[in-house]
């Protein structure tokens, strides 16, 4: 790992220096990956660390680099330095070549960050340097320093975290967007919460409860119940040992006015056939597709086969509505979008909402980040920062 | 015609049938003859009653005379229908066509309103005299009907019987297509098919409700100044113009909700013109409404153009499908109670009005059944059981 220094450019280079990110189990015998050139910046030369996606795959396919050269924003765009990042489910998908809002690699994964604006491009007024700001937008954010359009930063509220605003935007936009606008949840109501710990999860139980007498039920493994009826979930289901549909079924004859659905293939259906009159079905994931580390043939297939599918004249006498939310595919209604967002963070400064961290990684860490969320543990947010604690540079909102 | 059996308590079987042929087949037949109804029989009650005798076209729907006293059941009140709705199902019901209609002979109509005559037994909610509102699955063409006291309904005062028979089947289907799964809000744009239709006529309403509506509405040319009236904000001929590009010119990102009563490929369309996080409502398949007897080939055409979803597609589109058949919510009269309550409220409030286009009586249900089939009305039409020249039409 020779270091190479090139003249100083405008633009940003492509990558000079790899690091390892394989999880801890995965070193063995390996010392503690060197750290690059974190501790003394090259005289002449601007660097960031970037989180890298190289080529579909396991946990190894994302990679910790150094990229050499100055961000420079563009007119209409911020420079942000980046203090968290959310992991989301969509981000392992991409990882296996399963989502298609992720451009091809190699990459910079990463759809929410949080931060500090640091630098302006020409003919931006509506943000100054030194603002807290979260961030959102396609790919690009597991990255030290980002350049985006100031339409895709929002301003912080006082006394957020940059972890809880990394944890905040695509989580509660989606939940908030699948119960208010599709779901049109009122109150007296009830519905099914898949995944009742993830970070949809946990944001939708919070959402809920803005809404009089709304009854949750909500699942997750066993060793989550107490977090989750904590969070606000009303019936806790083990999917591992129980049949949810028998379950609700006991509790709900009629069963529940909203799913969301989070799995895809087979329990689309049983989502479909849970539905009272009038009741809503929101599609938001795949999860069922995400078995383990590398992308599973079989899960994919039995996926597809198993999926939900109707026709008009099914539909026209079900009393039943069918809705896919995909916030990828919202990246051009940011003013929709950023409506709702700012909903969100009205009730985050009413207290009627807070996200939820259950870790925080470093960015050469990301493999356990990702394994953290694949094996199912995390109750929450995972998120990604680019210092470890142990830096004297980490900052504290 | 003759005919006479001893009074009973049950309902008999019909004694008289008569002919309820369009005007125009008639040629040179006389009017009909009234039947029993100028003079009833010393011992027997008797009522009319349109009947469905068989799929087919017209003249499958018998008006007929029942002999015998109808006597409510425990729970249930007899009602004297002065008015009844006529709605796209019931057409679709005489050609074979709509499944909840139970086998022929039956008797039509699932909308009436009239005047409470008898009460069943432990029938606290209702007393005689009541005006009510009467909804039901079948069964309503009649003069006198009974039915659960949990299917009538209150009329507020003013109302006429035939904005009474006008204001349920319609109202609450629009109603809740638009508000429990379109979720209307300020600012949203929607197009609304059949826009000077029962159904048209009350969503158009029912959009003004909410601030800023956009409406777009579809109907031939010779109504538009009717339903611009009542609310539509662009008109749209869909004989003669393709109502997508004419809602692409004016917003090219499409609309919030699509309400759909034709079926087929104008589903596919739909879904096409709904922007992000839009809305879809089927509730209809008119379009294999294409004459007075079932045809084949618009059925055929429909189901093999008809709109079909899987779970990968729907995930990526930001989309909403939603079906409405109000004839399947008949276990469900608390939540169709509250919404025809709410409905009744905005009545009185001013905010909405029924529309009647055409007021039959029920020896022309011919007539007013081609009036629908034909595409011709304005709003509803309207079967009542006396024509107006008798003396005992009662006007509210």
């Amino acid at each position: 790992m020779s270091g190479e220094e090139e003249a100083a450019a405008q633009q940003q280079k492509t990558e000079e220096q790899k690091q390892d990110t394989k999880p801890e189990e995965d070193k063995q015998n390996e010392q503690q990956p060197p750290p690059a050139q974190e501790a003394e910046k090259p005289q002449n030369e601007v660097s960031y660390k970037s989180l890298v996606l190289s080529g579909y795959g396991g946990y190894d396919k994302v990679k910790l680099q150094v990229k050499k050269g100055e961000l420079v924003p563009k007119t209409g765009e911020v420079l942000v330095r980046v203090k968290a990042c959310g992991l989301n489910f969509a981000d392992l998908m991409g990882r296996q070549g399963l989502y298609d809002r992720l451009p091809s690699p190699p990459v910079t994964p990463g759809m929410e960050c949080s931060g500090i604006v640091e630098a302006l491009g020409e003919g931006v007024t509506d943000r100054k340097i030194g603002d807290k700001v979260i961030v959102m937008n396609r790919a690009g954010l597991w990255q030290e320093v980002v350049t985006v359009l100031t339409s895709h930063t929002f301003l912080m509220p006082e006394g957020m975290t940059f972890e809880e605003a990394a944890a905040i935007p695509v989580n509660y936009i989606t939940a908030y967007m699948m119960l208010f606008d599709f779901g049109n949840l009122r109150p007296n109501q009830s519905i099914l919460i898949h995944m009742a710990a993830g970070g949809v999860g946990i944001a939708a139980t919070q959402l809920c409860q803005t809404v009089k007498d709304v009854t949750i039920f909500g699942t997750s493994s066993a060793s989550k119940h107490d977090a989750i009826k904590e969070n606000g979930v009303t019936h806790t289901i083990d999917y591992r040992t129980m049949d949810y549909v028998d379950e609700i079924r006991k509790l709900s004859p009629k069963g529940v006015d909203i799913v969301l659905d989070p799995l895809g293939g087979s329990d689309t259906c049983k989502a479909f056939n849970l539905l009272k009159p009038m009741g809503k079905l929101i599609a938001y994931g795949a999860a069922n597709l995400l078995t383990g580390q590398k992308k599973n043939l079989m899960a994919l297939a039995k996926t597809w086969w198993n999926q939900f599918s109707i026709n008009a004249m099914q539909l026209l006498q079900s009393n039943k509505a069918v809705c896919g939310y995909h916030l990828g595919y919202l990246d051009e209604e940011m003013e929709l979008v950023g409506g709702v967002l700012s909903k969100i963070l009205d009730l985050y400064k009413q207290g009627k909402i807070k996200p939820r961290v259950d870790s925080v990684w470093p960015f050469q860490q990301v493999g356990d980040a990702m394994r953290q969320m694949q094996e199912r543990k995390n109750i929450g947010k995972v998120i990604l920062v680019p210092e470890a604690e142990k830096e004297e540079k980490k900052e504290e909102n």
